[in-house]
């Protein structure tokens, strides 16, 4: 899991443009200024592009968190 | 939830009462052209279109007669009264149900008898109206001066060219000038010309003239007539309606009605637009009207 | 049956009784029948219509929702969708690409005269099948469970409070207050009641106060003065919103009363600081089903086309937002002005981020406001003319104000309905900057004593009553 936040942590630095985000699985888009539904967009096509893995729309729905993000990429590395 | 209805109707009291006030304090002058039809009583009454509207004065037509008076002039204009729904329900609410020797003038007018293709509905004046008695007509008022504030800003003015009385008479006065009459005969006559075409003696009118001639039956003496207009619009139109009179007889036999057609006489009277009988001619012909149902 | 006529007073009046004196477990059941009724008031062929979509739909969602194999999960999905685009597109598009198509081919030398259907519209079509498309997709993401019971599902459709002007509720919302028994709330029926007379009010005394002076402009195009266009073109922004958001007043209020609450559809749209804020203060409802069922997938889809992805979903969402308004080419264009203007305002955030910090936050804000309200003013005059270059040719003609026009406003016989249109929705616009500050959404719960408390029922329904303008103008929404 901390690889995955340690992965994540440049991403959300550079798609919502701040670089004091401290990366937690409780971190959710309202903690965050720019974290919008448009950038929230770019934010996962980085997220796909970073780990490999394809995301289904089913699998964003219902994401909250972070936490909910991470397990979902966990799931998708194995 | 009682206690809800209750204030709610405590809370329209005042604009209840303030349109009580209003239209005790500000109808008296000129509000439209049906306003004195509606409020005014006759236990008689004359029953058509603007050509009986404008073309008789009541108290002039019951005269010396022994039917039950005053007469009320109750015709409107084609389009809101022809004979249908609404001016049936319109008249048994008008009728005084304690009348048993009225005399009714029902006017034939081929276009209160016939439809075009278009909305068959009747015309809201009169379908809408629930009241038909009492002075004000607080109903009629609220329906027909739209916002309700502009009555007072009416300030009692008169028209000057249309002074509706009270016995319901429509008395129009436009230039008797007779070149401009003749141009406005000429210029109704055109219009007419293209518009007849696309009507056709409506069988539901008819049977809305039926039930209104049984219903006023029961209350006097009903009489049928058609009254004259200028020679080349009756013409037109009976070229249009070729059946007219055919029809009206039958439903006179049946009814055991009569009917006068006063058209045969129209060179005798002048008309203000080719359509409606002039100052002199109303007078004329509702003496006319006074001979005839004294006499028969 | 308009919600703000005499017949509809005496059928609330008694559904209201009626449905208090019920047992608690039957209420919803009158509430059904009362909703037929109601539908039947307007076109009862078409009960046929919604009866069949209903039960397609209730059916197919359950089967989609039993079946365990994604496929077929899939397919039953499908075909509810697809068959209420379908029923929609028919009854409200045939006729216009018909037309269309026609006049391509003419202008190819080629004469084809094609049946148009002249059957009409059925009531709500366009806010029912929306209904019924976001629930069934609801249930294949799993965010809702199938409803079992047919006729809470019916009356979810059919609830009639909502069903000819919206707001399209979602099934999350609307479904489970259903199930619960609602009892009689003194405060919550009487909130209810001020609500609607609320609407009524703003219907009545301004929307259709100031058709008078939209009309003058947009029914003659050609023969009016610079400042009879300016007028009316204002003025034709807040008729459009008193109009809808009264009628949307009248439906909320009527749902409260039994006990539900309905989605907001407008949230002062006004103070909206840019285009994105603005579509999620007004015509609410519409615009969150376009984003939660037409843009999240697309942007999604679109993601690794980053920016332009985003742009692209704008673009295919918004002009289909347009379309849903009607069959016609300046619906088209209406769309299309917006996604440009969402666009152009996504695609501008660096730089606008970079001026809110480097100006003044006040002239900011208000020059937001403005830029955004006369943007959304610009697309309005588009919708409402009967195509482009007329819209165009209106807005030219602002700067040809000549003296006379003074004179009709301030002096002539409209002076004091002039005057009444400014100091109504000066009314509106108060009423709403205080209920934010106080209240949520309406409730009305003046905290006055109950003399001025009931002074001010009574002066509302006065003004109603006395100022009202009660013309035969039907609800501008109620063609969708």
């Amino acid at each position: 899991m901390e690889e995955i936040i340690t992965r994540l942590t440049p991403i959300l630095h550079r798609v919502f443009e701040n670089n004091t985000i401290v990366v937690t699985p409780e971190l959710a888009a309202r903690d965050v200024e720019n974290w919008t539904s448009m950038t929230n967009v770019i934010f996962i096509a980085e997220v796909e592009n970073e780990f490999k893995i394809k995301f289904h729309f089913r699998d964003v729905m219902g994401l909250k968190n972070i936490g909910d993000l991470i397990k979902i990429i966990q799931k998708k590395i194995s | 939830m009682l206690k809800i209805f209750a204030k709610i109707l405590l809370f329209v009291l005042p604009a209840a009462i303030a349109v009580v006030i209003t239209g005790n304090n500000f109808s008296q002058g000129f509000i439209d052209y049906h306003y004195t039809k509606i409020t005014g009583e006759g236990k008689s009454l004359v029953i058509g279109t603007s050509r009986a509207s404008q073309g008789i004065i009541p108290n002039m037509v019951i005269q010396g007669s022994n039917y039950d008076g005053p007469m009320l002039n109750f015709a409107f204009t084609t389009y809101n009264s022809p004979y249908d729904e609404g001016y049936y329900y319109a008249i048994e609410k008008k009728l005084n149900p304690s009348v048993k020797n009225g005399i009714f003038i029902l006017e034939i007018d081929p276009l209160a008898i016939a439809d075009n293709k278009k909305d068959k509905s009747p015309s809201k004046l009169l379908s809408q109206q629930w009241i038909f008695h009492g002075n004000p007509n607080y109903e009629y008022l609220y329906r027909n001066i739209n916002p309700f504030y502009t009555l007072i800003l009416r300030n009692n003015e008169s028209n000057p060219n249309c002074i509706p009385n009270k016995d319901g008479w429509l008395k129009i006065i436009l230039s008797e000038d007779s070149v401009q009459a003749r141009e406005r005969g000429i210029s109704k006559l055109n219009t007419l010309e293209q518009t007849l075409p696309s009507y056709k003696i409506s069988p539901r009118k008819i049977a809305w003239l039926e039930k209104t001639i049984s219903l006023l039956k029961q209350h006097g003496k009903v009489i049928l007539i058609r009254i004259p207009a200028w020679k080349p619009i009756i013409d037109a139109e009976n070229k249009n309606f070729t059946a007219l009179n055919q029809i009206v007889l039958k439903i006179c036999k049946s009814y055991n009605v009569r009917y006068f057609d006063f058209t045969p006489f129209s060179q005798k009277y002048k008309y203000i637009d080719g359509n409606h009988l002039d100052g002199t001619s109303v007078k004329l012909f509702s003496k006319e009207l006074n001979r005839l149902i004294l006499s028969n | 049956m308009a919600l703000n006529s005499i017949h509809y007073l005496f059928f609330l009046s008694i559904v209201f009784v009626l449905y208090f004196l019920l047992p608690g477990k039957q209420r919803w059941k009158l509430l059904l029948a009362a909703s037929v009724y109601f539908y039947c008031t307007f076109d009862v062929k078409f009960l046929v219509l919604i009866a069949f979509s209903i039960f397609t739909s209730f059916f197919l969602t359950i089967k989609s929702e039993e079946s365990a194999d994604q496929s077929k999960k899939k397919l039953y999905l499908h075909m509810v969708v697809w068959s209420n685009v379908l029923i929609l597109c028919v009854f409200k598009y045939y006729n216009f690409f018909v037309e269309s198509a026609v006049d391509l081919f003419v202008s190819m030398g080629l004469h084809i005269s094609p049946t148009l259907i002249q059957i009409g519209m059925p009531i709500g079509l366009s806010f029912y099948t929306f209904q019924i498309i976001g629930y069934s997709l609801d249930v294949y993401y799993d965010v809702s469970k199938a409803e079992r019971n047919l006729g809470i599902y019916s009356l979810y459709i059919l609830f009639f409070p909502k069903l000819i002007s919206g707001p399209i509720e979602q099934s999350q919302n609307l479904l489970p207050q259903l199930h619960k028994e609602q009892n009689f709330d003194y405060n919550r029926v009487t909130s209810g009641i001020k609500l609607i007379a609320w609407g009524v009010f703003k219907k009545v005394c301004i929307a259709d106060r100031l058709s008078v002076f939209v009309d003058t402009v947009f029914s003659s195009p050609e023969s009016h003065g610079g400042l009879q266009a300016i007028v009316g073109c204002y003025f034709l922004v807040f008729m459009v919103y008193a109009d809808f958001s009264g009628y949307t007043d009248m439906a909320v209020g009527t749902a409260r009363i039994f006990g539900f609450d309905l989605i907001r559809n407008f949230n002062r749209p006004f103070i909206s600081q840019n285009l994105t804020e603005f579509w999620k203060r007004w015509h609410i409802s519409l615009y969150a089903w376009f984003y939660e069922y037409i843009y999240n997938p697309l942007s999604f889809s679109f993601r690794s086309l980053k920016k332009w992805g985003i742009v692209l979903a704008i673009f295919i969402t918004i002009t289909l937002s347009g379309i849903w308004h009607g069959a016609g080419m300046k619906f088209i264009i209406y769309g299309l002005l917006n996604s440009l203007g969402l666009s152009i305002e996504y695609l501008l955030t660096p730089f606008r981020v970079k001026m809110r910090k480097s100006i003044s936050p006040v002239i900011y804000k208000y020059c937001s406001i403005f830029i955004t309200f006369h943007f959304f003013l610009f697309c309005l005059i588009v919708f409402e003319s009967d195509n482009f270059k007329e819209a165009l040719s209106i807005i030219k003609s602002f700067s040809k104000i000549n003296i006379h026009e003074v004179g009709w406003y301030l002096f002539g016989d409209n002076k004091i309905e002039f005057i009444l249109a400014f100091v109504f929705v000066f009314i509106l616009l108060g009423m709403e900057y205080w209920q934010a500050k106080t209240d949520n959404y309406l409730s009305f719960h003046l905290k006055l004593p109950y003399l001025v408390r009931w002074t001010v029922y009574s002066a509302v329904i006065f003004i109603v009553v006395y100022f009202g303008v009660f013309k035969t103008s039907e609800f501008v929404y109620a063609q969708f």
